[in-house]
Order: C-alpha cells, then sequence, then structure tokens
C-alpha cells in the first residue's frame, strides 16, 4: 500500500534548515497496523503528514496504491486523500459549529454520496461506534473519548483503506484511551491499514510492527509481540 | 454540500454575535446612506431625459463680455435668435422660444389663481421637448395669438369636470387684462424637468402687444433647438460667431458670443449660468461629492469587515484544516467564505430597506421634496441595490476568502493554528485609510460647516429682518403703492414702506454709456427698480448724497449708483455725474452712491448696480416692522390691503424666509454632509471598535504578564492604545494636503470666502483623535483593571 524510497523532508526558514526526516525508506502493506515512535522532533508527525497527502517529500519517491505520488498537484492529492485517508487526531479536530452527525457526514459530502446512501452510512458507523444517542450533540458537549470515537467515525465512514491516527490516546484518560485503541484495532482487524504516531510503548503494543524514527531517521522496525499476536491476522 | 457550508456560515454567526453585529450594522448604514443618496444621484441624473428628442435638444447660452473684462453667462437671448438659427442652419431641425412670466392673477368665471406657473412659447416647443396631449393638437394649438394650452391641474382647478377646450381664461398682466382661448390640455410636465410650468400660452400674444419680444435689442426668451437625426452640432457651433457677425446690430451687443448647451447639461452644469428659468436647478458638485461619501461608507463598511474576519482567522483557520484533511478542493473553500460575506452583506442590504424607508421622508423633506423617485416599486432599483450588495460582499469577501483557505491541513496535525498576527500590516493599512477617509470628510465638513456660517453671519449690507414683502403682480396694485403706504404707516408698528425689488431674486441687466475718469466708457451693470424710502426701508447705507425723494421732482432723472459701479468708474466725487442707458437713450444723473449689498447670494460679487426710480415697475411692496407683537401688525396690514385693493388675493413674505430659500439648497447641503460625515465616521469606529475588541481578547495573557512584572493601569492603556494613535497622525498628514487641495476649489467658487487655517485642519484632526481615543478607551480600560491572575488562569 505505501512504499518509501529515500524520502526526505527539509523545512527551510530564512536562515535555518532543517531536515525533519533523511533518507527514509518504509513499506505499509494492506491490513498492517503500524506504529510510530521515537522521541519529540525526531520526525513522526511529518512523516504522518507525507503518508496522509497533506504535503510533498522534497526528495525521494512515495507510491501510494503503486502510484507515485511524490510530486501531485494539491488538487489530486485531495481526491487521493477524500477516497483512501482518514484521519484521527490528539485534539480530534472536530467542526465545532456541526453536531456529531454533520461531522460525520462531511467526508461524504465531499466524496458527492447521495443522500439517502449517506445516511445509511454516517447510521451504520455511529452505530457500530455508539455514539448514535449523541447523534444532535455538538462536540463541545461530549467528552473527549466521546470526541474521538466520532473523529475514528469520520474518519472511516467513507470505508477509506488507510487510517491515520496521530497521537490518538494523548488527550485521553487510560480508559477512553484504552477503548479507542480497542476501535482501531478492530477496525484493523476488519481489513483497514491503521498507521499510528505514538509516544506511548503501552499503546504502540496494539501496533503489528514499530517503526523507530530519531532525528528524521528510520533507526529500527520491529515486529511487535504485543496485544495480539501476528497469527491472529491472518 | 451546500448545505454543510450553510449550516457552518449561520453557526459561526451565532458564536461571535458582537462582530457579526458591527460587520452587519456598517454595512447595513453604508446601504441605507447609499441607497439614500443613490435615490438622489438618480433623480439628480434622471432630468430631462423623460424628452425621447433629449440627445439633439440643446439650449442656446450667450457668453457676454464687459469692458472691465468680465464674462458672464446667461441662458437668456434675444427673440430674433431662434427663427434666424432656424432660417440658417438646414442642420437644426425646429426653435423654439420659451418665456416663463412672473406671478399674474388669472381667472375663469368666479374662479380667480395667483398662476405662478405662465409661461409663453411658439408652438415649435412642441416638437422639440414630449408633451403629451389629452385634448387639442399639438400643430394648431398655438399657432394664434390669445391661444393656451393648460395641464391637467390647472384645468381641473378653472374647470372641474368641464371640457375645458374652447373656454376662456381671462389673465392680469402688465400690459392689460387678456383673455385666451384653451385649445389643448396636456399631461403634467414630469417634475423631473428643467422646465416647470402650468400653462403655455402663444408667444404671438406678446409679440402683438409688448414691443420687447421683437428683434435683436434685448435678452428676453430662453431658446431652444432640435438638430436633425444626422446633424453635427459641432459645424453649427463652428458658423455661430459668422452667424452673429451677420445678423447683430453693430453697437449693441460687443463682445457677445453664443454656444449650444446639451438639455441633458441643462439640470446639472449650469451653476455658472444666470437668468435660466432651471427649476429646483442641481449641482453636479453636490452629485459627485455625495457619490464619493455613499461610496467611502460602503468602502469603510467593506474595511471593517476585511479587518474583523482576518483578524479572527485564527478561530476559523481549524475548520479550513479540516475541510482541506477531509479532501475539500481549495476553490471550494474560496466559494464557501465569499459566500459568507455575501449572505452578510444581502442581509446588511435586508435590514437596510427598512431603515431607508423610515429616513426617505425626513430625508426627501430636507431636500424640499427634490426626490420623486420611488424606490419601493422600483424593480430594476432593488434589483441593482441587489446587486451592488453582492458586489459588495464579493469584494469585501475575496481577500479574507483567499487568506483562510489558505491555511494548510498539515499545520492541524502539528497543532499549529493561524497566529493572529498574520495580516497585520494590511489591517493597519486598512484602519490607517479608514481614519484617512474620516480625516478628509471631518475637515471637509469643517471648511463648510466654518464657509456657511461665514456667510450666514456676515453683513448683507442690508437688514433683512423684520421686513415683510407683498408682492405687486399687476399695474392696479402698483398704483395703488402711495395710498397703502400712507394707510400702513398709520400703524406705529410699521416702520417705513417702499416699493421695490427683493434682493435675493436679482435685478435685471442692462448696459450703459457714462463718462469715466479716464473717457466714455460702456459698462454691464445691474438694473434695480425702485420706490421711494426704498434705501431707508431695507436698512441700507448712504455712502454720498442721497436717496430719491417725493420732494425733489427732478428725481426721475436721477439715479443712485453702488460703490462698486463708482470705484470701477474711477469716481472720486460720483454726485452729479451723466449715464445713459442704451437702449432708451435716456441720460440720467447720479444723486446718490449706496454702500454695497448683496443682491445676490453671497457665491457671487457684487457688480455695478444703478437704481433707478419707478414704482410703476416694482415687483414687490416691502415693510419694514418692529419685531413687536407681529401677528397683530400682519393682522393689520392684511386688513390694510384688503381694504385698498378688495379684488387681490393677499400674499405676503418675509425676507429673512426668503433669502433662506434662496440660499436653502446649500444648506440643505450643509446638513446632509454633516450628516454623512458623522455617519461614515461612526462607521469607521464600528470596526476600529471590533478590532480593539479582538486585539484585548487576543492580548489577554501578554496584558496579564505585564501587569504580574509591574505595569500600571497607564502603561497598559498607552501600550493598547499608541498603535491606534500612530496611525490617526499619519492618516492626518496624508488627509490635510488631499483635503486642503478639494475644499481650497470648492471655497473658491464663493466671492467671500473663509481662510483655509491650518486651525481648521488641526482641529478635525483633533476630532478623529478623540473620537477615537473614545471607540477605544471602554475595552482598553477594562483590559488594564483587569486582574491579571484571571488572564492567567484563563490561558
Amino acid at each position: 500500500m505505501i512504499r518509501l524510497y529515500n524520502l526526505k523532508k527539509v523545512y527551510r526558514t530564512d536562515q535555518v534548515e532543517t531536515i525533519a526526516i533523511a533518507n527514509a525508506n518504509l513499506r505499509i502493506d494492506p491490513g498492517e497496523f503500524v506504529a510510530i515512535t521515537g522521541p519529540s522532533g525526531s520526525g513522526k508527525t511529518t512523516l504522518l503528514t507525507i503518508l496522509g497527502l497533506l504535503d510533498n517529500p522534497t526528495e525521494g519517491q512515495y507510491y501510494f496504491l503503486g502510484e507515485d505520488v511524490s510530486k501531485l498537484s494539491e488538487k489530486r492529492r485531495a481526491d487521493l486523500r477524500r477516497k483512501n485517508i482518514g484521519f484521527v487526531f490528539q485534539n480530534f479536530n472536530l467542526i465545532n459549529q456541526l453536531t456529531v452527525y454533520e461531522n460525520i457526514e462531511l467526508p461524504l459530502l465531499h466524496m458527492g454520496v447521495a443522500s439517502l446512501q449517506r445516511k445509511e452510512m454516517v447510521m451504520a458507523v455511529m452505530d457500530k461506534l455508539r455514539i448514535t444517542t449523541r447523534r444532535n450533540h455538538y462536540p463541545q458537549q461530549l467528552s473527549g473519548g466521546q470526541q474521538q470515537r466520532v473523529a475514528v467515525a469520520r474518519a472511516v465512514v467513507g470505508n477509506q483503506r488507510l487510517i491515520l491516527a496521530d497521537e490518538p490516546t494523548g488527550n485521553l484518560d487510560s480508559r477512553n484511551g484504552e477503548e479507542v485503541m480497542e476501535l482501531l484495532g478492530k477496525l484493523n482487524e476488519e481489513g483497514a491499514t491503521v498507521v499510528m504516531v505514538t509516544h506511548s510503548t503501552e499503546y504502540a503494543r496494539w501496533a503489528i510492527r514499530a517503526v523507530q524514527l530519531f532525528d528524521g531517521h528510520v533507526t529500527n522496525e520491529n515486529i511487535l509481540e504485543g496485544m495480539r499476536s501476528v497469527s491472529e491476522l491472518s | 454540500m451546500f448545505r454543510s457550508y450553510l449550516k457552518t456560515i449561520f453557526r459561526n454567526i451565532s458564536g461571535s454575535k458582537v462582530y457579526f453585529f458591527i460587520n452587519v450594522a456598517g454595512l447595513c448604514i453604508g446601504f441605507t446612506i447609499f441607497t439614500l443618496i443613490m435615490l438622489y444621484v438618480l433623480n439628480e441624473l434622471s432630468y430631462d431625459t423623460f424628452n425621447t428628442k433629449a440627445d439633439r435638444i440643446y439650449r442656446v447660452v450667450e457668453l457676454q463680455k464687459s469692458p472691465g473684462g468680465q464674462v458672464q453667462r446667461v441662458a437668456i437671448t434675444m427673440p430674433a435668435l431662434a427663427p434666424a438659427l432656424k432660417r440658417e442652419f438646414p442642420g437644426i431641425e425646429s426653435a423654439a422660444r420659451f418665456v416663463l412670466w412672473p406671478t399674474v392673477l388669472c381667472h375663469y368665471g368666479e374662479k380667480r389663481f395667483y398662476e405662478h406657473g405662465l409661461s409663453f412659447a411658439d408652438s415649435s416647443i412642441f416638437d422639440i421637448f414630449t408633451f403629451h396631449f389629452v385634448a387639442g393638437s399639438p400643430s394648431t394649438a398655438l399657432d394664434s395669438p390669445y391661444q393656451i394650452v393648460i395641464d391637467q391641474a390647472a384645468a381641473r382647478r378653472y374647470f372641474g369636470d368641464v371640457e375645458p377646450i374652447g373656454k376662456f381664461i381671462t389673465v392680469e398682466t402688465d400690459f392689460g387684462k387678456n383673455v385666451f382661448q384653451v385649445t389643448g390640455v396636456i399631461q403634467d410636465f414630469p417634475r423631473n424637468s428643467h422646465l416647470s410650468f402650468e400653462m403655455i400660452a402663444s408667444l404671438s400674444t406678446l409679440q402683438k402687444k409688448y414691443s420687447p419680444f421683437i428683434g435683436w435689442a434685448v435678452n428676453d426668451v430662453v431658446t431652444y433647438v432640435l438638430f436633425r437625426r444626422e446633424s453635427k452640432e459641432k459645424t453649427v457651433e463652428g458658423a455661430l460667431p459668422a452667424f452673429l457677425a451677420t445678423y447683430l446690430p453693430v453697437n449693441l451687443w460687443k463682445g457677445l458670443e453664443i454656444y449650444l448647451q446639451p438639455l441633458k447639461d441643462i439640470h446639472l452644469y449650469s451653476g455658472q449660468i444666470l437668468y435660466q428659468m432651471n427649476h429646483n436647478k442641481g449641482s453636479i458638485d453636490t452629485v459627485r461629492l455625495f457619490s464619493l461619501i455613499a461610496f467611502f461608507v460602503i468602502f469603510l463598511a467593506c474595511i471593517n469587515f476585511i479587518n474583523l474576519t482576518t483578524a479572527r482567522s485564527v478561530i476559523r483557520s481549524r475548520e479550513v484544516g479540516i475541510r482541506k484533511l477531509l479532501g475539500s478542493y481549495h476553490s471550494h473553500l474560496v466559494y464557501q467564505f465569499i459566500g459568507e460575506s455575501i449572505v452578510i452583506s444581502l442581509v446588511g442590504l435586508l435590514l437596510s430597506l427598512p431603515l431607508v424607508e423610515a429616513i426617505l421622508p425626513t430625508f426627501n423633506s430636507v431636500m424640499q421634496g427634490r426626490i420623486i423617485i420611488s424606490y419601493n416599486n422600483q424593480t430594476p432599483f432593488l434589483l441593482g441595490m441587489f446587486l451592488v450588495a453582492v458586489m459588495v460582499g464579493l469584494i469585501a469577501g475575496i481577500y479574507p476568502a483567499f487568506y483562510l483557505s489558505s491555511f494548510r491541513p498539515a499545520d492541524l496535525l502539528k497543532g499549529r493554528f493561524a497566529s493572529s498576527t498574520r495580516g497585520l500590516f494590511l489591517r493597519k493599512v486598512l484602519i490607517g485609510l479608514q481614519f484617512l477617509i474620516a480625516v478628509g470628510l471631518v475637515t471637509a465638513t469643517c471648511v463648510v460647516v466654518g464657509q456657511m456660517d461665514y456667510l450666514n453671519t456676515k453683513p448683507l449690507g442690508f437688514d433683512e429682518h423684520d421686513l415683510m414683502y407683498i408682492p405687486l403682480h399687476d399695474i392696479q396694485s402698483r398704483e395703488r403703492v402711495p395710498l397703502l403706504s400712507e394707510r400702513m404707516l398709520e400703524n406705529p408698528s410699521v416702520i417705513s414702506v417702499s416699493a421695490g425689488e427683493l434682493t435675493g431674486s436679482g435685478p435685471t441687466q442692462g448696459e450703459v454709456s457714462v463718462m469715466g475718469a479716464n473717457g466714455p466708457a460702456r459698462l454691464m451693470v445691474r438694473k434695480s427698480y425702485v420706490g421711494y424710502r426704498y434705501i431707508k426701508t431695507m436698512k441700507m447705507k448712504i455712502a454720498r448724497g442721497g436717496e430719491f425723494s417725493r420732494d425733489t421732482p427732478s428725481d426721475s432723472n436721477s439715479v443712485v449708483i453702488n460703490e462698486t459701479m463708482a470705484r470701477l468708474l474711477g469716481w472720486a466725487n460720483p454726485i452729479g455725474h451723466k449715464i445713459k442707458m442704451i437702449g432708451t437713450g435716456r441720460t440720467f444723473s447720479v444723486a446718490g452712491v449706496v454702500k454695497d449689498f448683496n443682491y445676490f447670494s453671497l457665491r457671487n460679487r457684487i457688480d455695478p448696480l444703478v437704481m433707478w426710480l419707478d414704482p410703476g415697475r416694482c415687483p414687490y411692496l416691502l415693510i419694514r416692522t418692529t419685531s413687536k407683537d407681529r401677528q397683530a401688525t400682519i393682522s393689520f396690514i392684511r386688513n390694510t390691503w384688503r381694504s385698498v385693493l378688495p379684488n387681490h388675493p393677499f400674499e405676503f413674505g418675509f425676507l429673512s424666509d426668503y433669502l433662506n430659500k434662496q440660499y436653502g439648497n446649500e444648506r440643505e447641503d450643509e446638513h446632509l454632509l454633516i450628516l454623512f460625515s458623522l455617519v461614515a465616521v461612526f462607521v469607521a469606529c464600528l470596526g476600529l471598535f471590533g478590532l480593539t475588541l479582538h486585539t484585548t481578547e487576543q492580548r489577554i495573557k501578554e496584558i496579564g504578564i505585564r501587569k504580574v512584572v509591574g505595569a500600571s493601569l497607564t502603561d497598559i492603556v498607552l501600550m493598547l492604545s499608541k498603535e491606534t494613535m500612530k496611525l490617526v497622525a499619519v492618516a492626518c498628514l496624508l488627509a490635510w494636503p488631499v483635503t486642503y487641495f478639494f475644499m481650497d476649489r470648492w471655497i473658491e467658487g464663493f466671492a467671500y470666502r473663509i481662510d483655509l487655517s491650518p486651525l481648521i485642519f488641526l482641529l478635525s484632526g483633533f476630532l478623529v483623535f478623540v473620537i477615537a481615543i473614545l471607540t477605544l478607551s471602554f475595552q482598553v480600560i477594562n483590559a488594564g483593571l483587569s486582574n491579571p491572575a484571571d488572564a492567567l488562569r484563563y490561558e
């Protein structure tokens, strides 16, 4: 699903040049659950923005679903993103002016899904994530855990194949954190590819494979034997 | 999709009510002023356009040059001009003469009315202007003497339901009682016409009765020409000097030129033209000035919108990021934000409509009913306003839209949101621009108010207070002036009575020949016909000699001149000098010199003036009274009038009111200018208020920290207002020279004017400064007084 060859991302300001990612090579296959770990400033989030087609790399190649996407236009990236990628953030990033239902519906609107079908899809995912009773609430009226559920629902409502999660448990207490990880695990079991950036070794163990970054370099790739065994995936 | 955008638009609005209110209020006020001004402007521009041949119609204007080198334009011409033009130039399809007659007494049976709208014209007037005949035929209606065409209002007044055609109306004029047969009834002539009349009688009547209406000797008719469709008026204009040379008597009109004024220019571009019969004369300067203000007010509201939206973008940046993340195109977001600003603009327009409805009657009464366009049944006007609102939304929204939609979704992941310092420079520039406009408008207003105040308080050279006038419409009433005076003076409240002209209506013009200090000279002068004790009654001052008196029988051969005339002729002692009247050939000797007084608006300089004793030609009876018990005096005068002239309706007025009316348009314009400037400054303040509210909200933590480390209230207030004060200072420096340039040009139109002293400019800058400080003060002091602990905890 994802192939990175000698990927490099450099940020330039007037006087300073910062190498956020240096020569990263990475392969992520469909159905994998990958945790990206590393200390602050190691380039985790930058890597996620590139994987999420929110930014182009400075050098190197990025193949997404077999297509070289390293130099795509903003418009083409938006198209790919809309159809294939769902995002989950540490701070949820829901639109405060829209209700739970409307927030989840948003990606489907951008995809141009017909109204009736849209309703079915939103109801199905709300049902699955047990937030149906909250459908008319605004984000501010929900707990952190509930907001993150809504964010996850929004990430998968359009049957996106890749879920990118950036510290999804960072703003949650341990109980809610566990719940969200269970949710991601379940989605992964149902076939979604999950890439998660995390500080927490505890939550990283939900992944099958951990990619460690340090100063922009991929320093280690481990098959994890954590909560779930590799055999469970097959 | 669209619904989702709409939802966020409306929910955003409800989440930031203060800012929404500021935006909408600014736009609403902007549209209200804009609509009112546009109604006025469209009304002014609509004059004479109802004439189907408007683009081919011209009025002949004379350029008269006096020996002193002064040039004046008059829209009144010789009666022989129109037929000669038609004869000489095949390109001219038709030419007509028109003259508006002073008020006359008309009657039909028992019905008697003073008519203010009687005119005389050639029948060709119907070929040139667009008339709608209800009865009678335009081709024959005025082809013989003693025929008259009346409008429907006059027909109702005299004849009620009876058919007017063939009936006879008696008109009592200077040249006696005349009976006119009604040969046509026309629809009331539109009010947005420079011509205003209710009755048109055949000009041939005048020519039969009254010698001046023939030939080239005097100017007494307005001449209009209609060009053929294919002909070029330019070629005619080029041939006019040769034409005049052929026709004009050599000695009579030295240095005279004529030119053609297009019909569409008559209403607004006749400021420098004298003796025109323009009804409700407009001024292109006022139209331009008000249009500029309308533009400014809307522009100020747009700036508020741009500033508040970009300043508050930090709040919207998250929504933008999320939408982009979920695959929204940049262009969709641009549409969303532009849509949002168009919605706000339309809300502003919608709210302005009832406001306009409420203000329009007052506005129109201030404009003395000049606005006759009603906007609520005019679909094109409303449609136009709708388009303006959409345009305003587009202009105000386009920068914020691109600005807001440029936030990158990647920043969401990195937890970076747009900082409110982004676009700070542009906001400063825009606020500076608002102050610049505010300083400019306030300065211009100060100059106008100062000038008008100067004109209002400047002595006119006579006393206009406690001076009553009664129009003397016909010869019978004029003959009774001695008896009326005698009877009225029996009342101790009546100080003095005389016949004469009203200052402000202006004496007529003529040419005289005199022996000046440097030899013989011909001079264009103002001619004023007065009765005995005129100077005393008007409380003018005699500089030399004396005024006309019944005790001096030779006075019928004497004149009184003004100081300007004596000065122009270089006469140290004018008494006894001879003046010969061109045309009549009579010679008069100077019996007195009156100190200069203003017989026109103070816009005009004082011209040489000659006063003739001729009570029979004086159009008004002037009565100076004491200021005590005015009502009793009026009823005494009314009773006296009725006892002396029982068949003449009693009409009266006061000179001060009359003069007020003469300067009325300028006063209205002054009041409106003050009002509109205040509104513009208010709209600018609204924006400043909103932005300060936002800035103090954003800087609450900074203020807290500063207070913790020891800043006093004064320090905080200074810190928060320093920037604004700097902007006001820069705005003043930029606005002053520009305003000086324009106001200097405006004030040049007045013969008597104030100096544009630096004080006016400093004062207006100071005013804007104070207004800005007041706008800021509440929030800034509040912020300075806040408990720093709250601010820091809040973070």
